[in-house]
């Protein structure tokens, strides 16, 4: 049971490309900000679907895909595949009524852990 | 196949605004194609339903089920208890199978989830672009293998109107090729642009739609 | 000469050889008689005959019949255009029937302007026939005096045959595409039973002038009565409209020029219009002249003057 008057944490699922995201968490891995967050490995970003997100969204979650940069996908469309569904999205939060923030994408390689934390932490600013 | 597109959020939701246990039921043949309602839009459309009814403090159950056609008795045979458990069936077939549903389970209230179009082919990933308009009398032959019907804004048999220019019609630039302009070339690449001149009579539209209700019999294979 | 097939006045004068003028009256977008009273008082005995327009681009003013025999009692000879959009066999061949008992003898058959331009653009279009189909079943009216079902044109088995004794117009746009397939559409209508054609608007001279050697070497100038389509220029702004935004019509930069500099733009696009006239009369096969003066009634007196094409001949 929640404590009364307490906000509920809401919980972080990171969608994150092998390729890419999944190497950069292992690097930081053990930084504070990764705490609590559930990792979701995919072979590419291409790989979820619309109702992957919406799912963890029913659930409560915030969602964050994390995906190789634009043009720079070992499945060539993958992420702007992701990019465009993401988008879709949105536009079902906000056919619901539902803030249009609880789904985001960020593009970033696997050697930029740093880029990592920081789409971490803004995702899971409420 | 028979190509839809899912109607907007907010007027599905109208529909079915009263009901407290919700079908949603997925068709599993040409929508699936056209991605209107197939087993993915219908976890999403769901989904977006207990969302907004979440958020709005509406208590409503949601069920969801695909099915390999709406337009085949048969298969409804699957999901009979779950439709006998709702309170109205969010059809995300066609009209067909919209209305199917409805006849195969009398006194169920079955709305629709999609706006049927036209019978379609898919030009590239996500674009679905018409190409028969169900005449009843085909007449590809005399035209090269392009629908002048479906391909003409004006369904003109005799050759295209003023409109057309640089290949596009004026209807929609844009968008829309010159349907005679297609006509044309492929005849002049066919070596057949002499049989364009001849004149086509009018044509007997009661084998389609003006006909009435249509209805087919193949009598070796009814009981 | 006995052998007309209407006895218009237009099929007369086309069949005198004489260089026919025919122009053009919207009716009103609303039930007001004067609308047709102050056009047709332009264009009374200035031109042999008046094309009466049925819906055109696809926006709803007085059916063209209706205007048409108000027309024709302030004395003109009316055209009465008939659109496929609009109408299906059935309603089309009562109205040529309904338009016949009312003294109405020239009819011009049209495809129509699809309704996406017009002010009802979630109409539903009839298209049951495109304008050659509605030329050949005209023409099987009149000449094989039966419907398109093949039904005799009588009240009753023993009732008398009276099929409607009409001339045929059809339309023709040399300027639209794809260009060789123009001069094929023509013998289509040639050969569906179209006894004059009025063209589109011409300003491109150039393309007119090879169309019509397709058109004479097919021999259709001899089958069909040609009528080139003319239509003033009002301003600068409607020259470039007509350039940019109308499918089939080419405008050449020289008219644009000359209006540009012109200080008195009207004048200027009169001035235009009559020399494109005196050069389309020396085309050989250009049976005549159709002046469509939009909503400029008032101008055609003076460009039929200016054009040498007055006084009409009496027929």
């Amino acid at each position: 049971m929640k404590k009364p008057g307490k906000r509920p944490k809401q919980r972080l699922v990171v969608f994150c490309c092998e390729n890419s995201a999944a190497k950069a968490a292992e690097s930081a891995a053990g930084d504070p900000m990764l705490k609590g967050v559930e990792f979701v490995r995919v072979p590419c970003a291409g790989r979820v679907e619309i109702r992957h997100i919406l799912k963890r969204i029913e659930a409560g979650a915030a969602v964050l895909a994390l995906a190789c940069p634009l043009d720079n996908c070992k499945y060539i469309h993958g992420n702007r595949r992701t990019l465009k569904r993401v988008d879709r999205v949105k536009q079902v939060l906000k056919d619901a009524g539902i803030e249009e923030g609880r789904v985001r994408m960020e593009f970033l390689s696997s050697v930029d852990p740093h880029k990592l934390v920081n789409v971490i932490k803004e995702a899971k600013r409420p | 196949m028979i190509t839809a597109e899912r109607k907007p959020f907010g007027e599905i939701a109208d529909m079915v605004q009263d009901a407290k246990k919700l079908l949603i039921l997925g068709c599993g043949s040409c929508v699936t194609v056209c991605m209107a309602g197939g087993e993915k839009e219908v976890a999403m459309l769901a989904s977006a339903m207990r969302l907004a009814n979440r958020k709005a403090g509406r208590k409503a159950d949601i069920r969801e089920a695909t099915i390999e056609r709406q337009c085949d008795r048969e298969w409804f045979d699957k999901v009979a208890e779950d439709i006998e458990w709702a309170d109205a069936v969010l059809s995300m077939a066609c009209g067909v199978g919209a209305q199917f549903c409805g006849e195969a389970f009398e006194g169920k209230r079955v709305v629709p989830a999609l706006n049927t179009k036209f019978y379609g082919a898919t030009e590239r990933q996500g674009v679905w672009v018409e190409r028969c308009a169900g005449c009843g009398k085909c007449v590809l032959a005399d035209f090269g293998g392009v629908c002048p019907i479906a391909r003409c804004s004006k369904s003109l048999l005799n050759g295209p109107c003023g409109g057309s220019q640089d290949g596009k019609c004026e209807v929609d630039p844009d968008r829309l090729d010159c349907g005679w302009q297609l006509i044309h070339d492929r005849m002049k690449l066919l070596g057949l642009l002499d049989r364009l001149e001849a004149v086509q009579p009018l044509k007997d539209w009661s084998a389609g739609g003006d006909g009435g209700p249509g209805r087919i019999v193949r009598e070796d294979a009814t009981l | 000469m006995n052998a007309l097939k209407s006895g218009s006045r237009l099929e007369q004068v086309l069949a005198a050889g004489q260089f026919a003028v025919t122009a053009e009256l919207g009716p009103p977008k609303s039930a007001d008689v004067e609308v047709i009273k102050t056009k047709a008082a332009s264009l009374k005995s200035v031109v042999d005959a008046v094309n009466i327009t049925d819906n055109q681009t696809a926006i709803v003013r007085m059916s063209s019949i209706a205007a048409g025999a108000l027309a024709m009692k302030e004395g003109l000879e009316p055209v009465i255009q008939i659109t496929c959009r609009d109408r299906n066999r059935i309603a089309i061949q009562s109205d040529v029937l309904g338009a016949c008992a009312l003294g109405l003898r020239n009819i011009l058959c049209l495809t129509g302007d699809h309704q996406v331009f017009g002010n009802h653009p979630t109409s539903r279009n009839v298209y049951d026939m495109d304008s050659i189909q509605l030329l050949a079943m005209l023409k099987g009216m009149r000449d094989g005096k039966k419907f398109a079902c093949g039904d005799d044109i009588r009240n009753g088995k023993n009732a008398p045959v009276v099929e409607p004794r009409i001339f045929i117009g059809a339309a023709a746009n040399p300027f639209g595409d794809p260009f060789e397939f123009r001069v094929v559409r023509l013998a289509k209508k040639a050969a569906a039973g179209a006894d004059f054609v009025q063209t589109q608007c011409i300003y491109d001279m150039e393309r007119f002038e090879r169309w019509m050697k397709q058109v004479r070497d097919r021999g259709l100038h001899e089958k069909v009565k040609i009528l080139a389509g003319v239509t003033p220029l009002k301003s600068l702004g409607m020259a470039k409209h007509m350039r940019d935004n109308v499918a089939g019509l080419t405008v050449p930069d020289f008219c644009i020029e000359r209006l540009e500099k012109a200080a008195d733009k009207a004048a200027e696009g009169i001035a235009i219009c009559v020399e494109q006239i005196q050069k389309l009369r020396e085309i050989p096969g250009v049976a005549g002249v159709h002046i469509m003066a939009i909503e400029w009634e008032a101008k055609v007196p003076e460009i039929v003057n200016r054009a040498g094409l007055a006084p009409r001949p009496q027929v």
